[in-house]
């Protein structure tokens, strides 16, 4: 049997040499005076050793090294009972480790496999990617990109005729990170014997009598297709199924596969046996990324307009956008202008829904994951009622309102006091979309909102502004508030998790296997407390400092986002700070209650990148590298000078050199 | 012999694995070789309640600090488990094993059979995984199972390694189409020679593609290669056994394949069931597979089988009985009937089905016996004893002894409290499984934190023959 498992590593290693002299003169020193004393084999305080630690940030080394960075660089280590050092040392050593990890972050090289999830996507330094500008861009390599199961559904059943029942054959993964990124996905058998069952109907469907298409229906006809009908058919095929026209090489191919599977089992199931492989061609089932023409002096190629065609049209929709693919074929996507412009004209969306490009608000909802509220189970309140389905359509109403009038996105969704209950957006028959009052029969899911059970629903009213201090923006939103909730109590670590990765782009490490976590029970006890109880301890709190001093804002609210004064009978403290960010504007920030909180961080510049670097993750459908440092500020200039349009942004980044280009290979150094 | 064998594991832990060996490898040599070995896993969703499951006549203390270890028959079987009463020789029920490290919400998905946190997902190798590995049949593991939801196939309770899940089939007419294509006549058996055609045809496109590649895009692709060699590969091999497959296919109504969600009339998902049984009983009467996983009530929902009061075969009223409902509906009724009997019934309905399997094999004769003498079934919730777990408590129901290679059938064993001395979790029932097809290891999953004063290494001592 073959070997089952592959490993990703291979490709990812080019990198620039360890600086061991550096290790050897600066690090080793330091560490032998101040940190083995308690973090050597014998002692291992805090489960950490230091001993015989690698200058090379692989393997699991990675992450102590980050460890050591922190705690360096916040001063947390050496306790201050012992011996501290100099600040030049302290600051040579975290010289030499940021170098280090600098180096796993340039193209081309990685360190873990990990590091190509979403979620590592902040372990990128910050202050390199908006610092110095770069000579020129370096981009990711050619790709391939599986088909997310949102382009698959749409565009399968279309081939077949309308076909329903098709298997899913492609996983998406779980968890509160952006869904389609590049590296996450493959095609194995586990994938392959669906797509295989599902390309296998749509073929029959293609040359049933009740096909539309009379040149593939002829190769099922009574008598066997004639040579011409087959050549005719498969070119049919091919630019119907993959998009172009076949070459002759493949003309020649496919007819001689198509023969070999007649003879075996006649002309009927040698024709389905001809659509089915053309069905399951690679070029169908993934994104094509490759880049063509000669390389420019960096190494670099560019896509071909084909592929910059699908490219765009799956950043903004889950189909091929035609007018994307008349503009290839016009010779109108060759250059980064040109693919403004196009972007430009199609991200042009004056609708209330504004649904024509829905990766756009797709986007919105990975971010802040806010339609999880539905899956997360909740009995009824007392005199109240859960309908998290109504909360994340309310929400979603606002969303829409901000992407509409495109000003200030990001700072709108953080701050605003306008939310609408129970009212959506609806096509209403021959009158259009409308904003619309859901059905009064859901009374009194009003309470969610702290309205009173009399509240009485009035379209005119809507949206509702809510009084100061009381919500600012989408994470004070019942809906965002229960997403991040657990069954029946607040969450505020993951909320704190979130603000911290999502906001201040920082990053918390996994929770440790084995760590069974729970908030102690105590009725009179407010939970702010409990969870005090629960994560004061040195070691939980050395990750718990980046997470609850943010999540316990949000105890304002109770676990079904209802504002509240009182929490197990004692008066709410939801006093808050933002720390260890290494930014001056936010460090040693003390905040009381969410709505500040959020206003502080909404004016934040930095906030501002962070969200620039989550963007840029979600439309590339790939983490971010030092490579790409000149498309992040290019981004985030252009939503700058743009009053914070999040379409003039993301016209920058799908007609930057980092979306349209492919670096080839042994020629990423320059 | 037991209390000998108990000091070699014990021995083992604490570090002479050369002892600990010795005794497998003697006691592997003395089993005859040649035996075949085959395992059901049926995980019913959304909790196998324990009092529910109590015999009658043998008591139920709260929270015992000593191990009961007695014979099972002369004890009328709970309404649930009744289907199975005519097999209560070979059967064991095991209560008192904690799953505490996989706790969660409704289930515990892939952590039921990994013991690892529920959070984690495809953490690594799960227990059906790891007896598929070693029992290789031409599928090493096959997923079934049923959901309400209209899906053909989900990913949430099997996987070979980190990040590495195996599917759940839902369908079971596709299951049936899957498996039992070589054993057709006719047009259907061409179809399934062009399939050959077809596959080794893929796998020279893919290959021409992959030239064009580097790095981990060309292994990305090398999966998708690898998928139809294997798939080629199996081709030959199924084609070479068709007669046996012909002969053991099940018929399976084609109606079972049209799942509709519906909360107003017959969901058939008890039907459906049946018909996955009848896949499984034959994938393993045709030599397919030793190794199936069969879930009740898989999918994004995760949380149990919910129908009409109809299909439980009750009289009376009818109504849609939903499993999240019933599990917070204590004290409520759903079409007249109590909430927690609701799930008895389900849970009967689903035994019913888990019966006609057992029959299927032991139709068939092998060695000296017939199939079901060298099969194991294994039956647990991936909720452990309830709708919202704690997990101190994770009842298992074993029919059979796996040929003989364990020491079940006729036993009713209650291990001490979670955290008593001589408590063991469902880690220790795993390792029984594993070592007994012959693979030597003392830990599985992730050790409970909360039970760092016990021993929760090795198989648990008292199934060893």
């Amino acid at each position: 049997m073959r070997k089952v498992f592959f490993i990703f590593l291979s490709a990812l290693t080019a990198q620039a040499a360890v600086d061991e002299a550096g290790f050897r003169k600066t690090v080793v020193p330091f560490l032998e005076s101040y940190c083995l004393d308690c973090h050597d084999n014998e002692t291992q305080e805090g489960k950490l050793s230091l001993e015989g630690i690698r200058p090379a940030m692989t393997d699991g080394a990675l992450e102590t090294w980050r460890l050591v960075q922190e705690q360096l660089q916040f001063a947390d280590m050496p306790p201050a009972k012992k011996k501290q050092p100099k600040p030049a040392e302290r600051a040579a050593v975290l010289a030499w480790i940021r170098g280090e990890l600098l180096k796993t972050q340039e193209p081309g090289t990685l360190a873990e496999e990990k590091l190509t999830q979403p979620q590592f996507g902040n372990y990128v330094d910050h202050t390199a990617l908006f610092g110095q500008r770069r000579s020129h861009v370096t981009p990711a390599p050619p790709r391939l990109w599986r088909l997310r199961p949102a382009i698959y559904n749409a565009t399968m059943p279309r081939l077949g005729e309308r076909i329903t029942g098709l298997a899913n054959g492609l996983n998406l993964n779980d968890g509160s990170d952006f869904k389609d990124f590049s590296a996450g996905y493959f095609l194995d058998e586990a994938a392959a014997a669906p797509l295989l069952g599902n390309a296998k109907k749509i073929a029959a469907a293609l040359t049933a009598p009740t096909s539309k298409d009379r040149s593939l229906k002829a190769l099922a006809a009574d008598t066997p297709p004639t040579a011409e009908q087959i050549t005719t058919a498969i070119e049919t095929a091919f630019r119907k199924i993959v998009g172009r026209a076949p070459s002759a090489e493949e003309q020649q191919r496919f007819g001689a596969f198509h023969q070999a599977a007649s003879t075996t089992g006649g002309h009927v199931a040698g024709a389905n046996a001809l659509l089915t492989a053309i069905l399951l061609q690679p070029e169908v089932l993934y994104r094509m990324e490759l880049g063509t023409g000669e390389p420019d002096e960096h190494g670099r190629v560019r896509l071909s307009p084909r592929e910059t065609a699908y490219a765009l049209s799956y950043a903004l929709d889950d189909r091929p956008v035609e007018a994307f693919l008349t503009a290839a074929a016009g010779g109108k996507l060759n250059t980064a202008a040109e693919v403004a412009a196009a972007v430009r004209g199609r991200l042009a969306d004056a609708s209330l829904l504004q649904d024509r490009n829905p990766r756009v608000l797709q986007f919105f909802r990975e971010f802040f994951h806010y339609p999880f509220a539905r899956e997360v189970f909740k009995d009824a309140p007392e005199g109240g009622v859960h309908r998290p389905d109504l909360l994340v359509a309310d929400l979603e109403t606002t969303v829409r309102d901000a992407l509409r009038a495109d000003r200030e996105v990001l700072a709108t969704l953080l701050t605003t006091r306008r939310f609408y209950v129970n009212a959506n957006y609806k096509s209403v028959k021959n009158k259009g979309v409308q904003l619309v009052q859901g059905h009064n029969k859901w009374w009194p899911y009003q309470t969610a909102f702290n309205l009173s059970p009399d509240w009485r629903w009035n379209l005119g009213e809507q949206p509702l502004e809510f009084p100061k201090g009381e919500r600012a923006g989408v994470l004070t939103h019942p809906a965002w508030l229960a997403a991040w909730s657990g069954n029946f109590e607040n969450h505020p670590v993951q909320r704190g998790k979130w603000i911290r990765t999502h906001l201040l782009g920082g990053t918390v490490p996994d929770v440790p296997i084995g760590v069974d976590a729970r908030v102690p029970e105590a009725e009179q006890v407010t939970f702010r407390n409990r969870l005090k109880q629960a994560t004061a301890a040195a070691e939980c709190w050395r990750c718990h400092r980046k997470m609850d001093p943010l999540g316990v804002t949000f105890e304002r609210y109770d676990h079904y986002g209802r504002y509240q004064r009182r929490d197990a009978g004692q008066p709410v403290d939801a006093t808050g700070w933002i720390d260890r960010t290494g930014v001056k504007e936010l460090d040693g920030q003390r905040v009381n209650g969410p709505a500040e909180l959020m206003t502080v961080l909404a004016k934040s510049e930095h906030v501002e990148q962070v969200f620039v670097r989550h963007a840029f993750r979600y439309f590339m459908g790939r983490n971010e590298t030092l490579g790409d440092t000149n498309t992040l500020q290019d981004a985030h200039t252009a939503y700058r000078n743009s009053g914070g349009s999040f379409r003039a942004f993301v016209e920058s980044l799908l007609a930057s050199d980092s979306f349209l280009m492919r670096q080839l290979p042994q020629q990423s150094k320059d | 012999m037991n209390l000998k064998r108990r000091d070699f594991l014990k021995a083992g832990s604490l570090g002479a694995g050369g002892l600990l060996l010795t005794q497998f490898v003697n006691q592997l040599e003395a089993a005859p070789k040649a035996k075949p070995a085959r395992v059901l896993f049926f995980v019913q969703g959304n909790g196998v309640y324990p009092r529910d499951v109590q015999p009658a006549g043998i008591e139920f203390p709260k929270t015992p600090s000593k191990l009961e270890d007695r014979p099972l028959d002369g004890h009328a079987m709970s309404l649930s488990l009744e289907p199975l009463a005519p097999w209560v020789k070979k059967m064991t029920m095991i209560h008192g094993l904690s799953g505490r490290v996989a706790r969660g919400s409704h289930n515990m998905g892939f952590a039921a059979l990994g013991c690892w946190p529920m959070k984690k997902k495809a953490y690594g190798e799960t227990i059906d995984a790891a007896m598929a590995r070693k029992l290789a049949g031409i599928y090493p593991h096959i997923g079934l199972g049923v959901s309400n939801k209209a899906m053909s196939m989900t990913y949430n309770l099997t996987s070979m390694a980190r990040g590495k899940a195996l599917p759940t089939l839902l369908n079971p007419v596709q299951a049936y189409e899957r498996f039992f294509a070589a054993g057709a006549e006719g047009a259907a058996r061409k179809n399934f020679d062009v399939d050959t055609n077809l596959l080794d045809f893929l796998a020279d496109d893919v290959k021409r593609l992959q030239k064009q590649l580097d790095g981990s895009e060309r292994e990305k692709l090398g999966r998708y290669l690898e998928a139809f060699e294997s798939m080629s590969d199996r081709q030959g091999k199924l084609a070479a056994m068709s007669k046996q497959i012909a002969a053991a296919a099940p018929k399976i109504d084609p109606k079972t394949g049209q799942i509709t969600e519906t909360k107003t009339g017959r969901t058939g998902v008890f039907e459906r069931l049946e018909a996955q049984f009848e896949n499984a009983a034959g994938a393993m009467i045709a030599g397919l597979t030793n190794v199936v996983t069969i879930s009740a009530g898989a999918g994004p929902d995760r949380i149990g089988i919910s129908c009409m009061a109809s299909e439980l075969g009750l009289k009376g009223d009818d109504g849609y009985i939903g499993a999240h409902a019933i599990g917070h509906g204590n004290y409520q009724q759903f079409a007249g009937i109590p909430g927690p009997d609701c799930h008895a019934h389900i849970r009967r309905r689903c035994l019913e089905q888990l019966a006609k399997f057992i029959r299927r094999l032991e139709a068939v004769p092998e060695g000296d016996g017939t199939m079901m003498d060298n099969t194991l079934i294994v039956y647990l919730s991936d909720s452990a004893e309830g709708h919202h777990p704690v997990c101190h408590e994770w009842p298992f129901i074993l029919i059979g002894n796996l040929g003989g290679r364990l020491k079940l059938g006729n036993r009713y064993l209650r291990y001490p409290w979670y955290g008593n001395k001589g408590h063991r979790t469902i880690a220790n029932l795993y390792l029984s499984l594993i070592q007994a097809v012959g693979e030597q290891r003392d830990t599985f999953g992730v050790t409970d934190f909360g039970l760092a004063d016990l021993d929760q290494s090795g198989p648990l001592a008292e199934l060893a023959v």
